[in-house]
């Protein structure tokens, strides 16, 4: 390779479990961004010392904002003027420890499955495509919808409050 | 210096001066083939780890929790307590007591995963693995000193009317202000953290200040000798673009301050699959600031002529 060349691979090595996906896990949460910007709230520490823990957990549908931060993702309704946008979901949130310390979640973009309890609704048949709206999975069972679809309802479906989802990022 | 993990297929297959370096340790060599480089900027240890010296935790002295399986680190706080002056038939109030505590989460700072194939990697006279090792530990340093320092600005923002000093020139007086804020607050002082390009400005406290002697050492040979300034240590760093230039960190003591662990420190990990190699190096620290009136920020908003 030329050593002038301004090309890098630089995706992360993916871990067991999640090896078609990107994990990206070096960007804020906007929440914790601003947190720091405020010097108060998440990942910032507490009147005792102890950093404060996120709203972002495991399972929920997140997205790139413009200041390269990970917020909760609503699927955009595809066509003039919307454009679609980078979803991946959390596997390791800003909730926990580690999360609360550092403020980066653990955001997987790409082929994967999971089980989740972050959905709105009642009725996912296996096969179901999956849109999002506030970090949330739900049923797309409109035809006529052009909201941005970021999976699949898994074979096991929805049993016991937890949603299976086959994740496969798609711009439509 | 950093720990080494090898997962080694076949070590005649690697580089021979890498190879030397991290299997017979013949660090020797490996340095000669390291200074042949140009150096870009100059890479330190981390500074708060002369700030809080950092401890590394064993499995059994990690706590637990029920909900999570993340490692942290619950720390005891001095419980208050007071007294009083009665007359000889007083009695002293009942008093329940309970300490505070508060909890050290942790993260990993990793570098890039560095990846070659050694074919190519024999096209470089130099040992490039030993300089991305290096640096990449160094790189990990400069993760700690950028949380630690936004730490210090997140709890210094909340309390700023007393906690940060606002000056003009590198004086003595200027300092003095600094420390009496600490000194007010009943804390001690004991170490300051600031820039190479701040300290170098005690060169310019003149004769009238410091007295003759001290003057004329610091012209002849400079100040990278002093370890100290008013009898308090300074820990200097070459990071500016972490640390202001313009500001000083005054902190007390670690036991008033806060700590510094480590379930693991800073690694490199090596593997080898046919002719691909790949290596990077990560660390496990966790930082907690338990008594956040243990700091000073003094900002001198003086920048010093050319002249």
């Amino acid at each position: 390779m030329k050593l002038n060349s301004n090309y890098d691979l630089i995706s992360a090595t993916p871990l067991p479990g999640g090896h078609a996906s990107l994990w990206i896990s070096d960007a804020l949460a906007q929440e914790a961004a601003t947190a720091i910007d405020n010097g108060t709230g998440v990942t910032t520490p507490d009147a005792q010392g102890t950093p404060v823990p996120g709203t972002i957990v495991p399972g929920m549908a997140v997205t790139l904002n413009s200041s390269g931060y990970w917020e909760l993702a609503t699927s955009p309704t595809l066509g003039t003027p919307a454009l679609p946008i980078l979803i991946g979901f959390v596997h390791g949130g800003d909730d926990d420890f580690d999360g609360a310390f550092t403020g980066k979640p653990v955001v997987l973009c790409g082929f994967a499955e999971f089980i989740t309890d972050q959905f709105t609704g009642s009725s996912f048949p296996p096969g179901t495509p999956l849109t999002v709206a506030a970090g949330q999975f739900v049923a797309k069972t409109s035809a006529s919808s052009t909201l941005q679809v970021v999976g699949f309802v898994g074979n096991r479906g929805l049993a016991n409050g937890k949603l299976h989802v086959v994740f496969v990022p798609t711009t439509r | 210096m950093y720990n080494t993990e090898t997962v080694q297929a076949n070590a005649t297959l690697l580089n021979q001066k890498f190879v030397n370096m991290l299997s017979s340790g013949n660090t020797k060599l490996a340095e000669e083939a390291g200074t042949a480089f140009i150096r870009s900027i100059v890479r330190q240890e981390a500074a708060v780890r002369m700030v809080l010296p950092p401890q590394p935790l064993q499995d059994d002295e990690i706590d637990r929790d029920v909900d999570s399986d993340e490692p942290r680190k619950i720390i005891e706080k001095e419980p208050d307590s007071s007294a009083t002056y009665v007359q000889f038939d007083g009695t002293p109030r009942a008093r329940w007591f309970r300490g505070k505590r508060y909890v050290v989460y942790f993260g990993k700072t990793q570098s890039d995963l560095f990846t070659k194939s050694k074919f190519k990697l024999m096209t470089y006279q130099n040992d490039i693995r030993k300089i991305l090792a290096d640096n990449s530990v160094k790189d990990l340093a400069d993760q700690e000193d950028l949380y630690f320092r936004r730490t210090c600005l997140t709890l210094i923002n909340r309390n700023a009317a007393n906690q940060r000093t606002q000056v003009g020139a590198f004086t003595n007086a200027a300092f003095v202000k600094g420390f009496q804020a600490l000194d007010n607050r009943r804390r001690p002082i004991g170490k300051m953290l600031m820039t190479n390009s701040l300290y170098r400005e005690a060169m310019n406290l003149p004769a009238t200040l410091v007295g003759e002697s001290i003057a004329r050492k610091h012209y002849e040979e400079g100040i990278d000798k002093e370890e100290k300034l008013w009898g308090i240590p300074v820990i200097t760093t070459a990071k500016t673009d972490i640390y202001n230039p313009r500001e000083c960190f005054v902190f007390s003591p670690q036991n008033f301050l806060g700590n510094f662990f480590l379930l693991q420190d800073a690694t490199l990990f090596i593997e080898q699959r046919a002719d691909i190699i790949t290596f990077f190096s990560y660390a496990a620290p966790g930082i907690g600031i338990g008594n956040s009136e243990s700091m000073q920020q003094i900002i001198f908003d003086q920048v010093p002529s050319a002249s």
